[in-house]
């Protein structure tokens, strides 16, 4: 199965937390995980827990301009792309969660 | 003919729709030159555009924040 996710909230906020377990139990089980961050969702890759998705086979992509407008820089592993991808992530799951 | 449309001030997602809609006017094999000033677009538009087909020509850069991307509508 191919599961989505959106998050728009920062790492302070308990979603995070969340996003991580159901991320990290998907792939245990096979399943394909694809997250988006935009707003505030863009910190999110700063948290190590977070970022350590990626080496799970996670595919992270990010708002790039919510994260200019953050001072976020590149990261290794993470695409930083455009609401494009978000509504190709959308149309390709199979189920989508919204964490806001 | 080459079609310019100047996306100066324009930030994502605009970028990408205003340039899919003007494409939406060309015919297939035509030519648009897109100018931006958006770092994150320059990156964004043309590999969106790749993925629905249309090829990218060229990446001009025309000073430090200045962008005209080449498209040939698929």
């Amino acid at each position: 199965m191919k599961l989505g996710i959106l998050l728009t909230t920062g790492p302070e906020n308990e979603n995070t937390g969340t996003v991580i377990a159901i991320s990290r139990a998907a792939r245990d089980k096979g399943h394909e995980v694809s997250i988006f961050l935009m707003y505030d969702g863009v910190y999110n890759i700063h948290k190590k827990e977070f970022s350590e998705l990626v080496d799970r086979g996670v595919n992270i992509t990010l708002c790039a301009l919510n994260a200019t407008q953050r001072n976020i820089s590149k990261t290794e592993g993470i695409l930083f792309g455009s609401q494009y991808d978000n509504a190709c992530i959308v149309n390709e799951v199979d189920r989508f969660i919204s964490f806001g | 003919m080459i079609v310019e449309l100047d996306l100066r001030g324009e930030v994502c997602p605009y970028t990408f729709v205003k340039t899919k809609l003007k494409l939406e006017e060309l015919e297939s094999g035509e030519e648009l030159n897109v100018i931006l000033d958006h770092a994150p677009a320059v990156d964004n538009v043309p590999r969106s555009l790749k993925n629905e087909g249309h090829k990218i020509l060229e990446i001009e850069q025309n000073g430090d924040h200045l962008w005209k991307v080449k498209i040939l509508k698929a």
